[in-house]
């Protein structure tokens, strides 16, 4: 197992008696770990949890060993709240200058770093405006620089797509997927589920204050062996497809739609290779496509599940 | 600890630039003005009817100015700086940032007490200038003396740390502290200060101690004497009062120590569940 650099040991977190996580075992290594979760899954909690903005009720949280109630922890720690609130009237350099500042950076080197990771992140000709007149965009760009300003080790980011647009999404997702390479340790939470799988190596899914599965998608999907699949199969004939497709004894239920057929089956390799041979021998299969791939299909099927 | 000084000393300097930005400021900057000029019109009609210059300088500045203005002043900018923050959440950069709580409240408190110190300066020297450089015809032919100018500067520095550190406190500790700040100023102050002395209450203002130290520095007279003495003194033995810088730094220690431990302890979050 890769060494961990966050890692929350049996937490829960109660608001009086509402549990908003509940025993949460984790380990986060270096790479790019997608945090996924409907509204009051827990994401922000457990995020808020691990750069100290809350305490555990239950267990322990630590961050390359340190706990985050320590100044010296927290240095390695990069976090970028969901949060849309400002010091509206300084410009985006002066605002990250100062929380560098404040942090005990020097004036001209907290003044440089501002500069540069303002910069790299796209805001080289807007960093001296005031921040009340940055688009969304651009002040979750602020948040993002200051969140990397001190090239944490450990990086927390609430919801960072949010409000960007999709050459920003796709911007902010290679900073991210390079943050990982680099060797950061990089918690992401996200609803946008399709983004968050093109640069997340791993995810936790959680639901209702608990994890119900991490690992890769592939390792997550494998979880769920037994829940039957979703297939399209492209074919200019359908009915006929159909037809013998009901013959088949792995397929449970076969629906016709504009542009083919989609079944329900439990079959895996045996099945594909039966499709793949029926393609070939009568040239009823165009084209064969996996629906419930996607994150968000795996997630959907494990809340229910 | 230099390291967290630094990060204090810097937090105060943000907290000031950050309150000389405010509007309220700018209000209190132009209100004082137009006060001054007002002043200066009914000062001339009360030296008509008498009054020396000392004595009018010294109660108007204590009943406008360190009886009213400055804890209005300075309990609104602490509430502001120390709870706007964590209203509006921003409090939330400083919190994930590596440096202690305590640096925070203890550097906003500072940015309060500079600022607070700035407007009693701005109220006292406005008020010095209004009634002292024109050619106001004082009874006796006494002006506004600069040594009580000074000694009322003192004053509300004195006043401006100690209302700030009740700022402090009321903005880690309330809700709503502004309506808490507006009780303080508007009804425990008044109420506390009038209570007999035995009940100790006095101890939990900032006006009495205030009031009792501008009495025992100024060889006041005539009206200035009777707004300057102490409420219910026939009931009092001044031997049994604590000294008054003694009681304003204690109220002042005490305040910043239980918002310090409040606000080092509590979680701040306003969302309390997504």
């Amino acid at each position: 197992m890769s060494p961990s650099a966050l890692e929350f040991a049996g937490v829960s977190k109660w608001y009086g008696q509402v549990a908003a996580i509940t025993e949460v075992s984790l380990r986060i290594g270096p790479g790019v770990t997608g945090l996924v979760g409907q509204n009051g899954a827990g994401k922000s909690t457990l995020m808020k949890l691990a750069c100290g903005l809350l305490r555990p009720s239950l267990g322990q949280v630590r961050v390359n060993g340190g706990s985050p109630d320590r100044v010296a922890t927290r240095r390695q720690i990069g976090f970028c709240p969901d949060l849309d609130r400002f010091y509206e009237r300084l410009s985006g350099r002066r605002f990250v200058t100062w929380m560098l500042r404040a942090s005990g950076l020097g004036r001209s080197a907290a003044a440089t770093r501002a500069g540069e990771v303002l910069e790299r992140l796209g805001l080289a000709d807007a960093m001296d405006r005031q921040i009340r007149g940055y688009s969304k965009g651009m002040r979750q760009r602020v948040k993002l620089a200051l969140t990397l300003a001190h090239e944490p080790a450990v990086v927390l980011l609430d919801e960072p797509l949010t409000g960007l647009d999709p050459v920003a999404r796709h911007e902010v997702g290679e900073l991210v997927r390079g943050l990982g390479h680099g060797g950061a340790a990089v918690l992401v939470s996200s609803h946008v589920l399709h983004e968050l799988q093109a640069f997340a190596d791993l995810f936790v899914l959680m639901h209702q204050g608990r994890i119900v599965a991490e690992g890769a998608l592939a390792e997550l999907r494998a979880q769920l062996a037994e829940r039957p699949r979703r297939l399209a199969l492209r074919s200019d004939q359908p009915r006929r497809l159909a037809r013998r497709l009901c013959e088949l004894d792995q397929v449970s239920a076969v629906e016709i739609d504009a542009r083919g057929v989609v079944i329900e089956t439990t079959g895996g390799a045996q099945l594909s290779q039966r499709l793949t041979a029926l393609g070939a021998e009568s040239g009823l299969v165009r084209e064969l496509l996996p629906l419930d791939d996607s994150l968000e299909a795996v997630f959907g099927y494990l809340v229910e599940s | 600890m230099i390291g967290w000084l630094r990060n204090l000393l810097e937090i105060a300097r943000q907290t000031l630039l950050l309150l000389a930005a405010n509007r309220f400021v700018w209000v209190f900057g132009v209100a004082a003005l137009v006060a001054a000029v007002a002043l200066a019109l009914v000062a001339r009609q009360a030296a008509q009817r008498g009054a020396p210059g000392d004595e009018f300088f010294g109660v108007v500045l204590y009943l406008v100015g360190i009886q009213f203005a400055l804890p209005v002043a300075v309990v609104y900018l602490g509430v502001v700086a120390i709870h706007g923050d964590l209203q509006d959440r921003t409090a939330t950069y400083l919190f994930v940032r590596p440096l202690h709580r305590s640096a925070i409240l203890l550097g906003k408190w500072l940015g309060v007490v500079a600022a607070g110190v700035g407007l009693g300066a701005v109220g006292v020297v406005v008020t010095y200038a209004a009634l002292a450089l024109p050619p106001i015809p004082w009874a006796r032919g006494v002006t506004p003396p600069l040594a009580m100018a000074i000694t009322f500067l003192q004053a509300s520095t004195l006043a401006a740390v100690a209302y700030a550190a009740v700022a402090a406190l009321l903005a880690a500790f309330f809700r709503r502290p502004l309506v808490a700040g507006a009780v303080f100023v508007v009804g425990w102050e008044a109420i506390g200060s009038m209570a007999p002395p035995q009940a100790g209450v006095r101890s939990l203002t900032v006006a009495d101690p205030v009031r009792r130290w501008l009495a025992s520095e100024i060889q006041a007279t005539g009206p200035l004497r009777e707004v300057l003495a102490m409420r219910l003194d026939r009931f009092v033995d001044p031997s049994e009062l604590r000294d008054p810088l003694a009681s304003l730094a204690w109220l002042a220690g005490v305040a910043l120590l239980l918002a310090l431990w409040i606000y080092t302890g509590r979680e701040y979050d306003s969302r309390v569940r997504e």
